[in-house]
């Protein structure tokens, strides 16, 4: 083979290991944590009643990391459902050209069938009452209303599978050994549910 | 072919033959590229177009790697494939990039399980090379991914922090099995080629020895076909040589037969001319007395001319015998004058001898011949019958006609006992004679049978009449009276 193939072979393989490292570290960076107060905020308009642990997943509705979000959620719901109560607050963005968003009744109706609450959450207000930030963030607030776990359920940007966050909603189920004063908490991959130049402060109450 | 040789083709034939399905499934691969290229914008567009920042959005970074990362996946195994068709080069690089492509689909569709097929079906494909090198180099590629992301990003893999090993072996031990049962396919597909080859390599020494035999009776049809042309020219030359000598030989035999002739002529030229000469004498003696009256002068006269006449007439079929022969065409020419030509030449000598001649009737038939040469038979077998009953108290020639179908024979039949057998066998060769030295050159049989023969006549010994008898017997007598 002449220099000149030679130098295209090692340029191939260095632009594939550039390539797929970037696309990897693309998936495996995680969006904003949430860090919410350790007791439901009061003002909070979102269901809470009964002594129930609830489970609140915030989603942005165009979002394509969200279909990986709901699947894993759906693969929870045989484990959790009548246990936990679960809500998806679905961030309300105007209407545009994505798949997800124009099946969003049929996902709507996808959750209604697992007995998950739909909350449409207008202006994200209750998104920065419980300061979530990016796509998938979950949070698990325990009988008591005290936050038992912050992350995600996937565990890389857009993909399926077992993740941390899965494996700490499982571990409630069992038997919760965390303290009040230190929740659970895992890396969660999505998009940023509002701009990034909002701050909490900017949270109209 | 030796056995040694046999195996160094059927080798040369097996390396043909992968290298042939190597070219084959790179062309499919060149294809493959094509379309994984498609498929994976396609796929980058239809799941994630956009990422999103509350309303904002701008285009995914999955559409960037699918059409960037895919381009350059496709595009240099399409190049090796093309310009390094059928190589390990080129096979290497299609696993290679294969291997990447399966990891690049699982990215874009985030991790969905369907897309994990994907490896499983590259290595269908990549068995199609029917070699365990590609094979091979993606299960390290697909075990390579899995172990770095597992040390840098378990939960990407193993969706847990903390992997536990076995977890490894029960994702990659799907591919090894796959591998597994590839390479047992690869294998027999393998030995069947060599078969194959085994095959081929016999049929080519077949038709080696095939073609060494068809060469070899080539170089024979070539000698045969020369040696042919040489014997055809040899034939060619000895009939020309047999043809001159017997022309040769007929014009001897004319001048034997001439010779022969010379002695009877002399009678039959003889007594007319005494019978000429005495009756000058007796009407020039009539004259000197002055007893000759007219009507005694015209009757002797008349004799002296009729005597002048036959005379004449004995000249001319002398001369008519002894001319060449003008042309080698059959004339048609009456068998009454055939006869009267040769009993004019022989007639006197019977006569002169006592021997009796029986003529029978000659039919109103025409022969196509050469005249003088049918003449020279008659005259032949007329001659040979004066000579063979010379010293027998019973002594007579007798000629026959007889005419059937197209033919008509003329039996010259004499008075002798016949031929001993041993002797009718050797009688037509040449030079076989039973006359005395100096009388007979025997070539007067051998040539009469040619000449009838060559007039698709035929000269025959008659043995069945307790006389001597030749019939003499020629084709394409017309029945009808033809003026000669």
């Amino acid at each position: 083979m002449l220099l000149n193939e030679k130098s295209l072979l090692l340029i191939w393989i260095l632009s594939l290991f550039v390539g797929f490292s970037w696309l990897t570290v693309y998936a495996h960076t995680p969006g904003a944590e949430a860090h919410p107060e350790m007791r439901w905020p009061i003002e909070s308009h979102l269901p809470n009643e009964n002594a129930m642990p609830t489970l609140l997943v915030f989603l942005h509705p165009k979002c394509s990391c969200s279909e990986a979000t709901l699947a894993e959620l759906e693969r929870l719901m045989p484990v959790i459902r009548n246990r936990i109560r679960v809500i998806v607050i679905l961030a309300e963005i105007p209407p545009g050209p994505s798949k997800w968003f124009e099946h969003e009744n049929e996902v709507v109706d996808r959750l209604a069938a697992e007995a998950i609450v739909v909350f449409k959450d207008r202006d994200g207000v209750e998104a920065r009452r419980f300061d979530a930030q990016t796509s998938g963030q979950t949070l698990l607030y325990d009988q008591s209303h005290f936050l038992y776990f912050r992350g995600g359920l996937t565990p890389s940007r857009g993909h399926r599978g077992d993740s941390e966050g899965r494996t700490a909603i499982l571990s409630y189920l069992a038997g919760p050994t965390q303290t009040r004063e230190r929740p659970l908490q895992s890396r969660v991959f999505g998009c940023l549910l509002r701009k990034s130049s909002l701050t909490k402060n900017q949270v109209s109450p | 072919m030796t056995d040694e040789k046999r195996g160094l083709e059927a080798g040369r034939i097996y390396k043909g033959l992968i290298q042939d399905h190597a070219f084959k499934t790179d062309q499919i691969f060149i294809r493959l590229f094509v379309f994984q290229f498609v498929c994976a914008v396609v796929m980058a567009i239809w799941t994630s177009p956009v990422s999103w920042e509350g309303d904002e959005s701008s285009v995914h970074i999955h559409v960037y790697a699918a059409f960037f990362l895919g381009l350059i996946l496709s595009l240099f195994p399409i190049f090796l494939g093309k310009k390094y068709p059928g190589t390990d080069l080129s096979m290497d690089g299609n696993a290679v990039a294969q291997s990447l492509y399966s990891i690049l689909f699982i990215h874009l569709s985030g991790g969905r399980i369907e897309t994990h097929f994907h490896i499983f079906v590259s290595l269908a494909f990549l068995a199609t090379y029917r070699n365990l090198r590609p094979i091979v180099i993606l299960t390290l590629i697909t075990a390579a991914d899995h172990l770095l992301r597992g040390f840098f990003w378990p939960e990407s893999v193993f969706g847990v922090l903390v992997a536990s090993p076995w977890r490894i072996f029960e994702h990659t031990g799907w591919v090894v099995f796959e591998d597994i049962v590839l390479y047992h396919l690869i294998r027999a597909s393998r030995k069947e080629l060599w078969s194959v080859s085994i095959a081929q390599a016999e049929l080519i020494k077949s038709n080696d020895r095939i073609r060494e035999v068809l060469e070899h009776v080539e170089t024979l049809n070539g000698s045969l076909e020369q040696k042919v042309v040489v014997g055809k020219n040899r034939l060619i030359e000895t009939q020309q040589i047999l043809e001159r000598q017997q022309h040769s030989v007929i014009a001897s035999s004319k001048m034997s037969a001439l010779g022969e002739m010379a002695g009877g002529i002399a009678h039959e030229i003889n007594n007319p001319l005494g019978i000429i000469h005495g009756k000058a004498h007796f009407l020039l003696k009539l004259l000197g007395r002055g007893l000759l009256t007219p009507e005694k002068e015209r009757e002797e006269l008349e004799k002296i001319i009729s005597m002048a006449d036959r005379i004449s007439k004995i000249v001319m079929g002398l001369r008519s015998f002894s001319r060449k022969e003008s042309s080698e065409h059959l004339e048609l020419v009456s068998l009454g004058s055939l006869i009267e030509n040769t009993m004019s030449l022989c007639s006197e000598r019977f006569k002169a001898n006592h021997l009796s001649l029986e003529l029978q009737r000659v039919p109103d038939v025409a022969v196509p011949c050469r005249a003088v040469q049918i003449e020279q038979v008659l005259l032949n077998l007329m001659n040979n019958a004066y000579d063979a009953v010379q010293g027998l108290s019973e002594r007579w020639v007798r000629i026959d006609f007889v005419v059937y179908e197209q033919k008509v024979q003329i039996l010259v039949t004499d008075s002798g006992g016949g031929i001993p057998p041993e002797i009718a066998i050797k009688m037509t060769e040449l030079f076989f004679t039973t006359k005395e030295i100096g009388k007979g050159t025997g070539l007067g049989l051998s040539i009469s049978k040619g000449i009838v023969e060559a007039h698709g006549g035929s000269l025959k010994y008659d043995a069945g009449t307790g006389y001597t008898r030749f019939t003499v017997e020629l084709p394409g007598v017309l029945l009808q009276k033809v003026t000669a």
